[in-house]
């Protein structure tokens, strides 16, 4: 094979930034890494190839500095950039500055990302390409008595939603017009301050429907393809928390239908490399596109456990200018996959954040288990950064049997020093609910209870475990004392500066 | 074979463990377990018809361990103790704890009785030395909770007093 790129910037950190790591090493190209002053020790850091300095903590002064993660780029000769998601892979303006810089940015051209960025627009791209949308405004209002207006006509509850959106940021539910004026304001300040654009516009809000998003494919040759579906209805605070796929509320003719118009909504934005296309469906099999979000998916993982596809590997190679490959036709979806996400968080608390030193880390292993992570034993989780620490994907023949492995996944999954939710995903996953593939985007708020007391008999294992703990440490004390202080150094711990096979200076 | 109370939130346990061969064998009241080092810091466990995955690390005192998918702090019962008597608390002077695990060898007052501050109150025997346990203010006793030859731990307190307000 040619070498598609020599060299491919990673602008970003964390478990997405190994993950790209592991992507470039299946194609043999070199990697470099960019680090803040707050990942010095991380594990991205140490993983790629090369890796750059690009700053201190604040995402301003480094993951989100153009200059910074242009210069890297230039100065360590990388011709191809791989944003990863958050930080700059939505950013239009980055993408545009790489195209200038000669560096090819992996993923789509800005004019798509534009498109697709802005909310109101996408919305309208998708109507045109026939496919349905929620019902909602046709453009954005900075004026509350418009917005009221249009409340009444199509009937409360509605949804404030930032024209920039993402992330459930600069987004308010409302119930009744009385809710409206401080949900305006709230929307637009949070909005202003996520994205510097406070453009707000209003849909009709769905009750109770699933998540579900269509992973695209798409090479600069016009080819474009789908590769089914992820159901991500377990959010908390507008976020995901667990994926899935298949989707149970799926048959093969709504994810025909559905997947169809998925490729359209992309070939309507002449979309290019990975997207993902986001629908809400309601309980009587109505869907909506949501929204299209252009770059690799948190929860891309599950896809490629049932499909066999390295998505990071097809974006590098579409990013080269290669036609979609032969390994894409006649695609099936095999087995079911689930991810659950790993967040510094407190899942008995409010999923609160929680940071620290994680001082005891060990990820499960097994067949058809896969852990993509950021921290190792020792790292630091700051306030800096988005709180995601690591993803547990499970694939098994069917959902029953990848719900039970994800539970003894999660329970041989030991973390401490940070608080993570494996708990309360534990609890999710036994609930009666979604073992019945209920799940919908309230699940969390309908199903679980915030806070659960230990029982008695996990205290008692803690107790005993804190006994054995104890003893061993007591007994390898004895044992170092027995033997005596250790006899003479090793010659590796005396000897100074030393080489072979050059000359000593 | 070694002697333990922990504390896990609220709730106190009584444990013994001992090496036999490459295992740990722990009893925690009715319920025994078999502990195995699978990894630094990382135990299997057999218990209650299944095994369980540990880790355990100890760190400024504290035994930080996850069991399952729940992580829980445990305490020795006579830090937690000391902290507890250490924290300041008016509040704690009412309830009279034994520095550490051990067995009533005299009780010398009765529920009804004044006592001074400083006045002994009980002696526990522990590690073959006698202990004479002191009343940490002046009041009247409240509540006596155990009699000669009753073995007491660091958590329930042996005698509670009703404060002299000031």
């Amino acid at each position: 094979m040619t070498t598609l790129f020599k060299k491919i910037l990673i602008a970003n950190r964390s478990e997405i930034a190994v993950r790209v790591i592991h992507g470039c090493r299946t194609l043999g190209i070199a990697t470099v890494a960019v680090y803040s002053d707050a990942d010095v020790r991380s594990k991205h850091r140490l993983l790629a190839d090369e890796s750059v300095p690009i700053g201190a903590a604040p995402p301003l002064e480094s993951y989100l500095n153009f200059d910074k993660i242009i210069g890297a780029a230039k100065s360590t000769g990388c011709d191809g950039l791989h944003p990863g998601y958050g930080f700059l892979a939505e950013n239009a303006a980055f993408a545009e500055r790489c195209r200038q810089e000669k560096i090819k940015f992996i993923g789509p051209s800005p004019a798509s990302m534009r498109l697709m960025g802005d909310k109101v627009a996408s919305r309208l791209a998708a109507a045109k390409a026939g496919v349905p949308i929620v019902p909602g405004m046709e453009a954005t209002s900075d004026d509350v008595k418009a917005l009221g207006k249009f409340a009444k006509e199509i009937g409360y509850p509605v949804l404030i939603k930032a024209s920039a959106g993402g992330g459930g940021k600069g987004m308010r539910i409302v119930n009744s017009e009385k809710e409206l004026p401080d949900a305006f304001e709230g929307a637009r300040r949070e909005a202003m301050k996520a994205f510097a654009d406070d453009r707000i516009y209003l849909e009709k809000l769905l009750v109770n429907p699933r998540h579900i998003e269509f992973q695209i494919l798409a090479d600069e040759h016009g080819h474009c393809i789908h590769l089914f579906e992820r159901e991500c209805s377990i959010q908390r605070r507008h976020q995901k928390i667990i994926e899935e796929t298949p989707s149970i509320a799926l048959n093969p003719d709504l994810r025909h239908r559905m997947g169809t118009d998925a490729i359209k909504v992309a070939q309507a934005a002449a979309y290019t490399n990975a997207g993902t296309v986001e629908f809400l469906l309601d309980e009587k099999g109505k869907y909506y596109f949501l929204e299209m979000n252009t770059r690799l998916q948190v929860e891309h993982p599950i896809t490629e456990m049932v499909t066999g596809v390295d998505l990071v590997v097809e974006q590098i190679q579409i990013a080269a200018g290669l036609k979609l490959g032969d390994n894409l036709t006649n695609l099936s979806q095999q087995g079911h996959a689930i991810e659950c996400r790993i967040y510094a968080e407190d899942g008995d608390n409010n999923f609160l954040p929680s940071t620290g030193q994680v001082f005891f880390y060990r990820e499960p292993s097994g067949p058809g288990i896969r852990v993509d992570s950021g921290v190792t034993n020792g790292s630091e989780v700051t306030i800096d950064y988005d709180p995601i620490m690591a993803k547990l994907i499970v694939h098994a023949p069917d959902r029953t049997s990848a719900i039970a492995k994800m539970i003894d996944a999660l329970n041989n999954y030991k973390i401490l020093g940070v608080k993570t939710p494996r708990h309360s995903l534990v609890n999710i996953l036994n609930h009666p609910e979604f073992l019945k593939g209920k799940t919908f985007t309230n699940f969390i708020q309908k199903n679980l209870s915030n806070r659960s007391n230990n029982t008695q008999s996990t205290k008692e294992i803690a107790a005993a475990a804190a006994s054995a703990l104890a003893l061993t440490i007591s007994q390898s004390r004895k044992n170092d004392a027995a033997r005596g202080k250790r006899s003479a150094p090793s010659p590796w711990e005396t000897l100074g500066d030393w080489s072979i096979g050059r000359n000593f200076k | 074979m070694s002697h333990f109370e922990f504390v896990v939130d609220d709730s106190t346990f009584q444990v013994t463990a001992s090496l036999e061969n490459d295992s740990i064998l722990v009893a925690v009241g009715e319920n025994s377990y078999r502990f195995k080092t699978i990894g630094e810091n990382l135990f299997q466990a057999n218990a209650h018809d299944r095994t369980y995955v540990v880790a355990a690390i100890k760190r400024h005192g504290v035994f930080y361990v996850d069991v399952d998918t729940v992580t829980l702090e445990v305490r020795e019962a006579s830090d937690f103790q000391n902290s507890y008597q250490t924290s300041g608390h008016a509040a704690v002077k009412d309830k009279v704890f034994a520095p550490m695990p051990g067995k009533i060898v005299k009780v010398l007052v009765t529920v009804g009785d004044l006592v001074a501050e400083k006045q002994p109150l009980a002696v526990v025997e522990a590690m073959k030395m006698e202990n004479q346990i002191n009343s940490p203010a002046a009041g009247k006793v409240k509540a006596v909770h155990f009699s000669v030859g009753q073995q007491v731990n660091t958590i329930t307190p042996i005698i509670e007093l009703e404060l002299d307000q000031k």
